[in-house]
């Protein structure tokens, strides 16, 4: 049962995102702006509307949709674009509008998915954190690592990426996806599969993004950063880790590497004990 | 948000065989045993008007069929008169300060202008109803704090918004308060004028000026005299304030004419009955909440 139940006359849904660099948004389905006790605003302004609310109490995954018009008061193409929702934390909860009360019955807490971009309208499928339980968690055995590089989980990796990451300077900009800063001293590859975030410039609080190859000073990434950047812009990157042995080594960590090198492949050992019928 | 005009549809091509229709916005679940289970989804009124019958002359025919142009049809809103109500004091009543309560954005300097209904009996667990008004008419808005009503030189409003501003307060220290039949005030330098309203609080000795307004009728460069008998009261001791913008307890009301913010709801259809007539059937425009 739940601790706290809107009243059904005067009930009216509000939903809040909490994006992965802390921006939040708050939105309502009422007319108006709601103003909560707490004296935080829920903004309609933007028109928006959540379709298919279906809250499950069994452990299937609840789901909505969230519409709404890209406007200047709201949501804007950029930050939909840019990533900004992806990840992001969303909280459903039920109110009275007479005496609104954030998070007062709690409906779903979820994990915003998919946003569709749909000329000056948007969808996005908000699936219920219960969703989780949903992954497939048997063990694979390959010849790559297949821990995450940085994990702090039980038998993960275990590197602490806070010591190793680096901060620098943007010194020229090669390409919408490479750039230079000329006072990296680190071997090539070091950064190879790592991670930059910038944290200057316009694409401050927008998702990272992964290193392809990193050699004499010059990164190279897999997606251009939203917005271009330019000299002058700072960043912070996290080595990276190819989920090879060699990368293990590199980085003292031998001991937690995860791949299984030596499990033969089953051609070898079918190639044992005669020929092939 | 859509685009909106601002222009108000001339009362004259209204005015005769227009009706309208007062709709709330009520879902009812009713179960297989007959029970009825209503919510409301807000608690704003939302009105539809009919201005089918007036479109006869081809001259009416042609304003509106303009005016239905430069609105796109239903994308963007303009005003109207509604003659059955468009004053806050009842429906077609002269405006006072003291008619509507405001409602809060930034207490002491930021509201919003609404219209309660129903006030003339008990209200409901979902309280009075009331409509949100974005429109109201230039020049006849009046505003009032507690029982003062207060000079539109010292606040102003937005007619497209229907939000009224106040400036920042404008407070002094009292050092002396007369007992006369119109109280002079010692404050020290100051900046205000004749007109201007102060209310008072914190006052010792002479409390019964606590919570109460007064508009300004003379001053100088240390005193100002304001209209409230103290002949009565008792003699002032010591401190206390006066305050421009309103304080806590004091109650802040308005009056005012307003326009209906609505937008056509559906395509044009003209008869042509003759060539200087035209007949229109089902010309339906409706109120738009948050134009």
């Amino acid at each position: 049962m739940k601790a706290t139940v809107a009243n059904y006359e005067t009930r009216v849904i509000c939903l809040r995102i909490v994006c992965a660099n802390g921006t939040t948004f708050r939105l309502t389905r009422y007319p108006f702006d709601l103003k909560m006790s707490n004296a935080t605003i829920y903004l309609s302004a933007s028109g928006y509307d959540f379709s298919s609310v279906i809250v499950e109490t069994s452990f299937a995954a609840s789901a909505i949709d969230l519409e709404g018009f890209i406007t200047t008061g709201g949501v804007t193409r950029s930050q939909i674009s840019s990533g900004l929702f992806d990840g992001a934390a969303c909280y459903l909860f039920a109110t009275d509008f007479l005496n609104p009360v954030e998070d007062y019955e709690p409906l779903m807490k979820s994990t915003l998915g998919k946003t569709t971009l749909n000329d000056d309208r948007f969808t996005i499928e908000d699936m219920s954190i219960v969703d989780k339980l949903n992954q497939t968690v048997d063990w694979t055995h390959t010849a790559q690592c297949p821990n995450d590089f940085g994990g702090q989980e039980y038998g993960g990796c275990k590197v602490a990426l806070g010591p190793i990451t680096v901060t620098g300077t943007i010194t020229t900009v090669g390409s919408t996806l490479s750039f230079t800063d000329s006072s990296r001293a680190e071997a090539a590859d070091h950064f190879g599969w790592g991670w930059v975030t910038f944290t200057s410039g316009q694409n401050v609080g927008l998702r990272a993004i992964k290193i392809r190859d990193f050699a004499a000073g010059v990164f190279t990434l897999y997606d251009p950063p939203y917005y271009p950047v330019t000299a002058g812009v700072t960043y912070s990157a996290v080595p990276g880790c190819r989920k090879r042995l060699v990368d293990c080594q590199r980085h003292n960590n031998v001991p937690r590497f995860g791949g299984d090198l030596y499990v033969p492949v089953g051609s070898t050992y079918r190639s044992v004990g005669g020929t092939t019928p | 948000m859509a685009d909106f005009l601002e222009e108000r549809l001339d009362h004259q091509k209204i005015k005769i065989g227009a009706s309208f229709a007062e709709q709330y916005a009520v879902n009812i679940v009713t179960t297989s045993g007959g029970s009825e289970y209503r919510s409301l989804i807000h608690p704003f009124p939302a009105r539809t008007f009919d201005i089918s019958q007036l479109l006869e002359k081809s001259e009416t025919f042609n304003y509106i069929l303009a005016l239905y142009h430069r609105a796109h049809g239903q994308y963007a809103g303009f005003r109207i008169r509604c003659y059955d109500e468009f004053s806050s004091n009842g429906s077609i009543g002269t405006p006072t300060a003291f008619d509507q309560p405001l409602l809060v954005v930034a207490a002491g300097s930021v509201y919003q202008v609404i219209k309660q209904y129903g006030t003339n009996g008990t209200a409901g667990s979902a309280g009075y109803p009331y409509r949100v008004i974005h429109k109201p008419v230039s020049g006849s808005v009046k505003l009032g704090i507690g029982t003062t009503e207060i000079n539109s030189l010292y606040w102003t409003v937005n007619t497209t918004t229907g939000r009224i501003t106040l400036p920042t307060d404008n407070a002094h220290a009292i050092t002396g308060i007369s007992k006369a039949s119109s109280a002079v005030v010692t404050l020290g330098a100051h900046t205000y004028v004749t007109g201007m309203s102060v209310g008072f609080k914190g006052v010792l000795g002479m409390t019964q000026i606590n919570g109460l307004r007064g508009l300004i009728t003379s001053y100088d460069a240390t005193t100002i005299t304001v209209a409230i008998n103290t002949s009565a009261f008792s003699v002032y001791t010591s401190g206390g304030n006066t305050n421009t913008a309103p304080q806590t307890g004091e109650s802040v009301t308005c009056g005012f004419e307003f326009d209906w913010p609505v937008r056509f709801n559906g395509s044009l259809v003209i008869g042509q009955d003759y060539p200087t007539h035209r007949n229109a059937d089902g010309i339906e425009l409706i109120e738009i909440l948050n134009p």
